[in-house]
């Protein structure tokens, strides 16, 4: 008895040796993708290269009957790279044709890893490690692994392989080199092609919910009244379908804590600078000496306002505690009447709306001001310099990568991966203009749709054309006016015309405005141990402990709370960050105008 | 008795000597082999630098000087405080109804359902409990219902209630899979005391305070003592998944503050820093509430 008990316990520590060594073998190649070494087919080609006639290579046949340029990386081995996306999300589905075409054509797979958990922490330990993916999209976050010396350099790689990189890349040029003089990351969005259409405005507003306005028949005309029309709306309301009507929401979550911090500033008629407040925001050849944007005049007033709403009950204090997903639930409940965003953060928020047809719980944009004051909340798409992707310099195949890279912004390939598959996704009408059958203007009302349907992936993470192509076409459905036009809803049309307005930015009075090279300050990293970074994240914090509760709090108590937050901020530090931000100004500058 | 040497113990014992080597290679390779980390605790640490800069006793100083760090001490004091006298208190009460339970098939089921939390990870139970007290949720749903309050209570915004959901949340997670141990040490008690003590008369409370208590007395110690060591950990999961601006003054830890200023910040030997006196004052905690157990209660874990 007692023998045959020592056997089994001596079976079972053996298994789980076992187990652990078969465990922990399992994970030493999960990390990094194992790209097969391949020939090194690139390394030779730089000029505009000759298809071969014969023997045509599967890639080679399909691309020319998409009617894309030949490249030789169709002849070229297999190779799989992985992608690193800073934000939540589903990569698309695998049985997408556009991206499957690509695929085959370029015998490259790129397979995107999307955040998951809290990216600041994620890209801490990626950066102890050296261990992270073959390319990656950090969008401001970016600087410390440039500076750590993990970031593959491309100047070199750009000009020798990549021509078309090279040259769409070339009026940003100077820009893009950091602080050492090499370029590391390959802008993908604010690199503007050609003409810029804007039909929607995807940036920071008030947004407010069609029915509150079609209510009204008017766009509330300042902050008072925005309330004024949601407090109504919400007595006439107070459920819809079901749910409690919420006023107003206010996202804290995180990095998009910008949801609560930035309304001021644009109802003081600023542009979306960031951490900083310009003292004159349109020095174009100087740069501009900046102040905090939190001890202004204007910036009590806001807070002031939100938390009288919230004593008036529109503003919940259970919408400050959301994470940014129950935010986007919340939205698609189609229960809330109003919020400060930028459409891009919120606009999956909708989608179900969308899919629902409950088109009048989606929402239109509102700049309102502070009085006499001109808003600027739409901007010329300027260049940002810190909005690109970064590759590895670990990783398999450098020339490539940049290969890829340089065919994707080829314009017909930059074409087919935003519009899709000419004669299915769309075609060329008698005048030459692109445009889309009705059914798949439909189809790709949805956003899902179109991940799973279209190239969007892949022309969201890699340089691309923006704007419009040499033909005078806009570079996406949503840009194009006629498309645009064509693809609106019923409701909206209707809703428009009672409103007098042509689209969706019809309610703003902004007019597109053009900043100086050193626009915006959010795009300014700075080095990691600088008083800079510290005084940063000091200032982060005291605005999260005391914005959120200034909105809360008693209203006898506001003012007294905010005398100890302005006490808190003058604890910070913050000048060194603003002199940091003044530096950088001029060396943008400096490295504009070739000084 | 005769006195063995040394050698032949372990030839004699070298069944358990083998069982445990596997137990030795992994506390050497993952407690003992990092500590040469500590290193940067005293440097100014860059990653994917080969020479780094020594900086001595400056990352302690930064640390102790910032005022966030006694609000995160507190919180952090405070949150485990209460997390070990409401688990411990509610691990040994629930052990004690369950052992008296005759039915065996309702203490199954009630065993099961108890510690199937255990089972889910933070992020589903942090869920879970910001949903059953969210404004539309269960508890407000009922309150208001039964006209106990007018307006549902937003708990999650109110930071006087932090600490307090987070030891309940602790408890409603934990304590199933907790009376195991006590359920077990309870078995292990004679049956004939029991048997003799109803002869003279003791009642089921008495049976429980005079024999079922003071037969798991050590269990109880020297889980009290091990969990001393457990002290400035109180976490950073719940409080990063349930805490928000709102309550951040009282539900930011120790470990929430290594993330942000550290962590976060790429200050690497800051948390270092932090993890040096983390592992320092634990020790002591330890040693002294095993002194303590030895000489009050005579029971000590070493």
């Amino acid at each position: 008895m007692k023998k045959s008990m020592k056997k089994i316990i001596a079976l079972l520590v053996v298994s789980i040796l076992i187990l652990g060594i078969l465990a922990a073998c399992g994970t030493d190649d999960g990390g990094t993708p194992t790209a097969a070494p391949t020939s090194n087919t690139g390394s030779t080609a730089t000029a505009a290269p000759e298809p071969p006639t014969e023997n045509q290579s599967e890639g080679q046949l399909l691309a020319e009957q998409y009617g894309l340029p030949y490249t030789p990386l169709s002849e070229a081995a297999p190779i799989e790279f992985s992608y690193f996306i800073r934000d939540p999300g589903t990569p698309p589905a695998s049985t997408n044709p556009v991206i499957g075409a690509i695929e085959t054509i370029t015998n490259t797979k790129i397979d995107f890893e999307y955040l998951v958990g809290d990216l600041e922490t994620k890209i801490s330990v990626m950066l102890a490690s050296g261990d992270w993916n073959d390319f990656a999209y950090f969008g401001g976050e970016a600087r410390p692994f440039m500076d750590s010396g993990l970031c593959l350099p491309l100047s070199d790689l750009m000009e020798q392989h990549a021509p078309n990189l090279r040259s769409h890349f070339s009026p940003w040029w100077e820009l893009m080199k950091h602080t050492d003089g090499e370029i590391y990351t390959a802008e993908i969005y604010s690199t503007p092609t050609g003409r810029e259409y804007i039909n929607e405005h995807w940036g920071t507003c008030f947004w407010m919910q069609k029915d509150v306005l079609d209510h009204f028949g008017r766009a509330p005309a300042d902050l008072d009244e925005y309330f004024d029309f949601i407090r109504e709306y919400k007595e006439l309301n107070p459920t819809i379908d079901g749910v409690p009507t919420i006023g107003f929401e206010v996202l804290t979550e995180g990095w998009r804590r910008f949801c609560r911090d930035n309304p001021p500033m644009f109802m003081a008629g600023y542009g979306n600078w960031g951490g900083g407040l310009p003292d004159n925001q349109l020095s174009m050849d100087k740069a501009s000496t900046i102040s905090s944007r939190w001890t202004q005049d204007w910036t009590k007033p806001y807070y002031q306002k939100l938390n009288e709403e919230h004593h008036n009950g529109l503003i919940n204090a259970e919408s400050l505690t959301r994470s940014y997903d129950d935010y986007l639930a919340t939205i698609a409940s189609g229960a809330v009447l109003g919020l400060s965003d930028q459409l891009w953060n919120f606009n999956n928020g909708m989608d179900p709306l969308r899919a629902e047809g409950r088109w009048e719980r989606t929402m239109l944009p509102i700049d309102l001001t502070y009085p006499g004051v001109t808003p600027k909340y739409l901007d010329q798409r300027a260049f940002t310099g810190s909005n690109g992707v970064i590759l590895n310099k670990n990783i398999s195949d450098p020339v490539r990568a940049i290969q890829y890279m340089d065919y994707l912004i080829q314009e017909p390939v930059n074409r087919f991966i935003s519009w899709g598959i000419e004669g299915v996704n769309w075609y060329f009408n008698a005048e030459g203009r692109i445009e889309r059958p009705q059914e798949q203007r439909d189809l790709q009302s949805e956003m899902k749709w179109q991940d799973d349907n279209l190239g969007r992936t892949l022309y969201n993470q890699f340089p691309k054309m923006q704007g419009s192509y040499a033909d005078g076409n806009a570079t996406t459905a949503g840009d194009q006016p006629e498309e645009y036009f064509a693809g609106l809803q019923p409701y909206d049309k209707e809703l428009f015309a009672k409103l007098g307005i042509k689209n969706q930015t019809g309610l703003m009075r902004s007019v597109p405005a053009e900043w100086p090279v050193y626009y915006p300050y959010w795009s300014m990293a700075f080095e990691d141990g600088s008083p800079a970074n510290l005084a940063d994240q000091r200032v982060t914090d005291i605005n999260d402990r005391y914005l959120t509760q200034l909105i809360i709090c008693p209203a006898n108590q506001f003012d007294s709370l905010w005398d100890e937050y302005q006490t808190a901020l003058a604890g910070t530090g913050e000048r060194d960050l603003l002199d940091a931000m003044e530096e950088m100004s001029q060396a943008r500058l400096d490295a504009a105008f070739g000084n | 008795m005769q006195k063995r040497k040394l050698g032949q113990t372990i030839i004699r014992q070298r069944e358990l000597f083998f069982m445990i080597i596997p137990v030795m290679v992994y506390v050497f390779i993952f407690s003992y082999l990092p500590l040469k980390g500590w290193a940067m605790a005293f440097q100014q640490y860059r990653p994917q630098r080969d020479v780094q800069q020594w900086v001595g006793f400056d990352q302690f100083t930064f640390l102790f000087k910032d005022a966030a760090f006694f609000r995160v001490m507190r919180n952090t004091l405070g949150m485990s405080t209460i997390n070990l006298v409401l688990g411990f208190t509610t691990a040994i009460f629930l052990a004690l109804m369950i052992n008296e339970i005759r039915r065996k098939n309702f203490k199954r089921i009630v065993q099961t359902i108890s510690y199937m939390p255990h089972f889910l990870s933070w992020v589903i139970a942090a869920a879970l409990i910001s949903d059953f007290l969210s404004s539309r949720g269960i508890l407000n749903t009922i309150l208001v219902n039964l006209g106990i309050v007018e307006t549902p209570i937003i708990f999650l915004a109110d930071k006087n209630a932090f600490w307090w959901i987070f030891g309940w949340g602790n408890v409603w997670k934990s304590v199933g899979w907790n009376t195991i141990i006590y359920l077990a040490a309870i078995t292990s008690i004679d049956p004939e005391l029991y048997e003799s003590a109803e002869l003279d008369g003791a009642g089921r409370f008495a049976r429980m305070w005079h024999i079922t208590l003071p037969g798991i007395k050590s269990t109880i110690l020297v889980l009290i003592i091990m969990n001393m060591g457990w002290i400035l950990n109180a976490g950073f999961e719940v409080q990063m998944l349930l805490g928000n601006d709102l309550t951040i003054d009282t539900s930011e830890t120790i470990d929430l503050f290594v993330i942000r200023y550290g962590i976060n910040l790429r200050n690497y030997s800051l948390a270092t820093a932090m993890g040096m006196f983390k592992t320092v004052t634990s020790i002591i905690l330890l040693t002294a509430a095993n002194f303590a157990s030895k000489r009050f209660a005579k029971e000590s874990l070493v």
